[in-house]
């Protein structure tokens, strides 16, 4: 049984404009100690999938469907008491944009030690001491900078802090919302070093979300494309850039250089996405598909195997592997 | 990619830029001097006509100084800029304004840079209004329109009557890209101008700035923190460190070959959309020093792996290494190029 079992998960949001798509029966399954990456553009329901798995959605979204299964139990419907018991203790988040994420006038040891200290009044001081000193050594804080506030920090260090909080009351999922988005190329990758070492020691799961398939295709076991609320494809990161099936995981490939390769210009998916307002017909992806058929104007293709841990959603896939 | 046009005199010459700022509030240095950062700290680089040349380095390295002081929104506290072999540092009055003609700068954030309140029309005349451009209304008009539909914005007449908010991110960066070739620039400074865009908009607005380029000559500034961005669409590449280029070449070499440890550094951390790829990476610890408190010798000694992989030779930490070449049209700033025996 996976750690995560996410199914047929839909989300609107609710605005004076009208009721926004943002998650269309999307599923996604992650194992005990697996990172599993969410690609797509933005607006794809990246972020609220993610997000609507520790009940940290907005107030006017609305789950309307669908099920969130953590080591067996069911998460959706539960009271905002319960979820109090499973966020940071059983899956923590790394949002995007750690100065916003934290608070200035509070010392950085004193806000790593704030999930365990809400959430572990049994833990002493000490103790709670103990672990914020053991989690900064981990995550790289020197001890003595745990008496600064976050603006003495790079964005490289306060991201630290974030991963040090995420990992306060031991969780055994976390999820990574563009963990290294805004940051240097250099501190990327000591901050992706980091994480795959935490992941190693500690046995973690992780959920990463990045709109940079390179940072995936390099962190996750496990890649999930999602296309306008829907999953467009998922696999084993092999299966999925060494033999991309969707037509938009194919251009979405295309559109990062690589530095491996011979240099060749990127090229770009021509159109928007759908409005997620307007009812869905047909494949969302066939007003930029250079591959559709009439078929894929009438009919939304379901999620299907190709290859083992392998689902595509699209008409000619199908076709072609029948 | 057409490269750039048989050379004779550049069309911008950088010479020995230097850029300070005064600390404020800092304390004065032992000598009783006011404590400085060298923001920019003796940059040299030629620009060919319809060159594409990215500058890539690390935040804080200095870059989008450089950047700015192209076209003298900053002043250089040291050095030459000379346009077409004309001193262009420190013009004023008239003559700048008639510089800012050919020379403009397209913004990272599409949605900052451009004024919510006013149209894209309106966006895309000010240039014109502000250098006196266009015999009329009409002429404005048709130069307005014509811009537009260079930058791949059509239908112009409809487009013109949106405002920012009515607007992808790419068709904002768009609208930016029409602003600054409505005046037929010979040089766009461009700062990071596809980073804050999705990556299916961000290929389309960096062919349009090569096909621009093939139309008209235009020559590019490109900065950026991005490196296969930079490989993707530069001819050159110039690594900056701390206010310094420290290797210059043609793109594709300096990124399958780099030179310096710190661009054999970035290299080898560039992302690869690839999984199982073989990654030697070299990951640097800590971050870049302040510009105002730069090592001495070579400033990039204190974070060198290969320093340290040649056990601390003296010289990196008491001589400041030149540029010097190292193949044809690279230069590089190390004392240990070959990765061994000192030059």
């Amino acid at each position: 049984m996976a750690l995560l079992e996410v199914r047929d998960l839909t989300i609107r949001y609710r605005t004076t404009a009208g009721e926004i798509r943002a998650v269309d029966a999307a599923s996604l399954d992650v194992d005990a100690g697996e990172a599993v990456g969410l690609a797509g553009e933005s607006g794809c329901g990246k972020t609220t999938t993610a997000l609507a798995i520790p009940g940290l959605l907005p107030v006017n979204a609305q789950v309307v469907s669908g099920s969130i299964r953590l080591d067996g139990r069911e998460l959706l419907g539960r009271s905002e008491a319960e979820m109090e018991k499973i966020r940071w203790r059983e899956v923590s988040v790394v949002f995007q944009g750690a100065m916003n994420a934290l608070n200035p006038v509070r010392r950085v040891d004193e806000q790593i030690a704030e999930p365990i200290r809400l959430l572990e009044p049994e833990t002493t001081s000490k103790a709670a001491r103990a672990r914020v000193d053991e989690l900064m050594e981990r995550v790289g804080i020197p001890a003595a900078r745990g008496r600064e506030y976050p603006h003495e920090f790079s964005g490289g260090m306060r991201q630290r802090v974030m991963i040090a909080m995420a990992l306060a009351c031991r969780p055994k999922l976390i999820i990574a919302d563009e963990p290294v988005t805004a940051l240097d190329v250099m501190v990327q990758a000591q901050i992706l070093r980091l994480l795959k070492d935490l992941r190693a020691q500690l046995g973690l799961a992780m959920i990463l979300i990045s709109h940079d398939l390179s940072v995936i295709a390099e962190t996750c076991d496990r890649a999930v494309v999602m296309y306008a609320g829907r999953t467009a494809e998922s696999g084993d990161v092999r299966a999925i850039f060494r033999s991309p099936a969707h037509p938009y995981t194919q251009a979405l490939i295309r559109a990062f250089p690589n530095v491996r390769r011979e240099r060749t210009f990127v090229s770009g998916i021509p159109g928007y996405p759908p409005d997620l307002m307007a009812p869905l017909v047909g494949c969302p992806f066939a007003d930029r598909c250079i591959v559709r058929i009439d078929r894929c104007r009438a009919e939304t293709p379901a999620l299907r195997p190709v290859g083992p841990a392998h689902d595509v959603a699209c008409h000619l896939v199908g076709e072609a592997a029948s | 990619m057409t490269g750039p046009q048989p050379a004779g005199e550049p069309l911008v010459r950088v010479a020995d830029l230097r850029v300070e700022f005064p600390v404020r509030g800092g304390a004065r240095n032992a000598d009783g001097s006011k404590p400085v950062v060298h923001a920019v700290d003796g940059v040299s680089f030629d620009l060919e006509r319809g060159e594409v040349l990215a500058l890539v380095g690390e935040s804080g390295c200095g870059k989008t100084t450089i950047a700015k002081t192209m076209v003298r929104l900053i002043d250089p506290s040291g050095g030459r800029i000379e346009y077409r072999g004309r001193d262009i540092t420190r013009l004023t009055g008239k003559e700048l304004r008639h510089l800012r003609e050919r020379f403009q700068l397209v913004f990272q954030d599409p949605y900052e840079s451009l004024d919510p309140r006013q149209t894209v029309y309106e966006i895309v005349s000010e240039p014109l209004v502000i250098h006196g451009r266009g015999k009329d209304l009409a002429d404005r008009m048709r130069l307005v329109f014509a811009a537009l539909e260079g930058a791949g914005l059509h239908p112009a007449a409809e487009i013109a009557g949106r405002y920012p908010h009515h607007l992808s991110g790419g068709q904002r960066q768009r609208v930016a890209i029409a602003a600054a070739m409505v005046l037929e620039p010979e040089l766009i400074v461009a700062d990071e101008p596809v980073s804050m865009l999705d990556v299916s908009f961000r290929a389309e607005i960096l062919s349009l700035m090569l096909e621009l380029r093939a139309q008209r000559q235009f020559t590019y500034l490109f900065i950026t923190h991005d490196l296969s961005l930079a490989w993707v669409i530069a001819d050159r590449i110039a690594v900056v460190y701390l206010g310094r280029i420290v290797e210059i070449g043609p793109a594709d070499d300096v990124i399958q070959r780099p030179t310096h440890p710190y661009t054999r550094a970035l290299v080898s951390v560039i992302p690869v959309p690839e999984p199982g790829a073989e990654t030697d990476q070299i990951v640097l610890t800590g971050e870049a020093p302040s510009p105002s408190a730069i090592p001495p010798g070579c400033r990039f000694h204190p974070r060198c792996w290969l320093r340290r992989d040649l056990g601390g030779p003296a010289i990196c930490s008491t001589e400041d290494p030149r540029l010097a070449p190292v193949g044809p049209g690279r230069t590089v700033a190390c004392h240990f190029p070959e990765g061994g025996t000192p030059r």
